[in-house]
């Protein structure tokens, strides 16, 4: 015990004298510290590899049964074979086209009027109760409506991506255009522009931003509600593939087509991210 | 332009339980003279420039300009505010040209008025900058470049150098003064900086708390041009202290120290 004293004291002491910089955390471990590309990059792709290592790991010792849980080089082969048919092609093709549809749908909607809710008492008392009402109910309890009322036809997945996305997004379509200051406003209309033009000219873009925000997220909602609707009723994509795999224990495909979903989620946002760096670069630093 | 305001009363809140921001309040303002507004904060006199500019709908009493009921916002007055001034996505030329083309300008007019007001306020060099770029002072320059440009009768400024550092608030204020003694206009400023107030004004008035009122006009008999070297003279100093007597019993008792 003294001897552990003895031993510790002249260490803390040096480390606190005035000459000898005591020893600090390297940055990037530091409370809101810094990080170089090379760390970053390195520490990205390393978070993957563990995941990949753990996989691995677990399907090699055979703790699993090889048909529940394959292997990631079984994966990576099936997905091989799907590229190599062409059929991934179809399913991105026409899960893709949904998205679209439905996330403009929706876009197209929720924008104009969340402009008017968010800055007109009238559109506002209509309809922001409302929209937070229907918000809360779960869009998974109208899918059995859904196949009721459009069938398994293509109206049945625009409805359910829509009714995932829309009420959502015009809620917080709301909240981007309220942030656009008061002052903006007043100046439009001290320059004698009517309630509309500024509207148009000073509200929305200048909750554009924001609203892009919103729509990235927006966008990542699409992706569940479109698994839901073709899981449970489709003839075609992403989401029939991977329920009729099932039936077949075929694992590797599912797995697979999980990953590529992802990957797919991944570039669209990063692409939509990088749009908007370009579109918003007025905004200086301090946005990413 | 002459403003007058009489028995103005603007109340918020609700018919049981009101809050009235400004109530029998008396002022007028002569054509092309140069009025400050002191008071502590929350006195209502944001408000009674916000019902100058048509932005905001009285309760009761008068406000007139040039003998008209104010009905609403016009080209014929402009407005600065303190923040928010400059639509972020557009360049400092740009924002100019924007007020150019609403307020009715036709289009090939607008450029070389832009250029012109530009280089008015010192900042042609930086046109093409985003309001982001801009430091505050420069910002506020290019918001007063762009009510300028257009040229309104009278000019409504809601502490338009508040946000600013002290050295950059004196310099936007000899800006402010020499710009108005080539082009007089009739100025209402709103401020609680007495010493700005009394460089600036041709009078300052201060006003109460709760409602807001107006407690007293101090008129500023300090020669023009206006510059830097009298804020030390007596004279400045008097008034000063003027002002500050009738508004320093008010802050005591607002801010709970007596």
């Amino acid at each position: 015990m003294s001897n552990t004293l003895t031993h510790t004291r002249p260490v803390a002491v040096e480390t606190e004298g005035p000459g000898k910089p005591r020893r600090r955390k390297p940055a990037v471990l530091r409370l809101d510290g810094t990080i170089n590309r090379t760390q970053g990059l390195v520490l990205s792709l390393a978070g993957f590899a563990l995941i990949l290592l753990i996989w691995a790991a677990v399907s090699a010792a055979g703790v699993m049964n090889e048909a529940l849980l394959p292997s990631p080089a079984g994966v990576v082969g099936r997905l091989g074979e799907q590229l190599a048919n062409g059929e991934i092609w179809g399913d991105i093709g026409v899960s893709f086209m949904r998205i679209i549809a439905a996330f403009l749908l929706a876009a197209v909607m929720a924008i104009p009027l969340g402009i008017l809710m968010a800055r007109i008492r009238f559109f506002e008392a209509l309809l922001v109760p409302l929209s937070e009402f229907i918000r809360y109910m779960p869009v998974v309890a109208f899918v059995p409506l859904s196949i009721v009322w459009f069938g398994a036809e293509e109206s049945q997945k625009l409805f359910i991506i829509w009714m995932g996305t829309f009420f959502a997004l015009v809620l917080m379509v709301v909240d981007d255009v309220r942030r656009v200051p008061r002052e903006l406003v007043e100046i439009g209309r001290t320059f004698g522009m009517s309630d509309s033009r500024v509207l148009r000219r000073i509200v929305w873009r200048g909750a554009l931003p924001g609203i892009w925000d919103s729509l990235r997220l927006a966008m990542g909602w699409c992706w569940t509600w479109l698994l839901v609707s073709e899981v449970v009723a489709a003839s075609s994509g992403l989401g029939y593939r991977i329920n009729l795999a099932k039936r077949y224990l075929d694992t590797e495909l599912i797995i697979g087509y999980i990953i590529v979903l992802g990957l797919l989620g991944l570039i669209i946002d990063q692409l939509l991210r990088l749009a908007g760096k370009r579109l918003f670069k007025y905004l200086g630093k301090g946005r990413s | 332009m002459s403003l007058e305001f009489s028995n103005l009363g603007v109340r918020f809140g609700t018919e049981k339980n009101p809050f009235w921001a400004v109530r029998s309040a008396d002022l007028t303002i002569a054509d092309n003279e140069f009025v400050s507004v002191v008071g502590t904060s929350g006195c209502g006199k944001s408000t009674l420039l916000s019902v100058a500019a048509g932005l905001q709908d009285k309760s009761e009493g008068v406000a007139l300009i040039n003998g008209h009921p104010i009905d609403g916002p016009g080209r014929d007055r402009g407005v600065v505010f303190q923040s928010y001034t400059l639509l972020p996505w557009l360049t400092a030329a740009e924002n100019i040209e924007f007020a150019l083309r609403e307020v009715g300008v036709a289009k090939k007019e607008r450029k070389d008025r832009t250029a012109e007001m530009l280089n008015a306020v010192g900042l042609s060099a930086f046109a093409d900058r985003y309001p982001a770029e801009l430091s505050g002072g420069m910002r506020q320059r290019v918001a007063i470049a762009r009510v300028l440009s257009y040229r309104p009768t009278t000019l409504l400024m809601d502490e338009p150098f508040g946000a600013l550092d002290a050295l950059t608030r004196q310099l936007m204020q000899e800006l402010l003064v020499t710009i108005w003694e080539q082009t007089p206009m009739t100025v209402l400023f709103i401020t609680h900086d007495i010493h700005e107030a009394v460089f600036l004004s041709d009078r300052v008035v201060v006003m109460t708390n709760k409602p807001g009122r107006v407690k007293a006009e101090i008129p500023i008999e300090l020669p023009r041009p206006r510059t830097h070297e009298m804020v030390r003279s007596s004279e400045f100093v008097a008034l000063q202290e003027e002002v500050l007597g009738h508004i320093r019993a008010e802050t005591l008792q607002v801010e709970h120290l007596v």
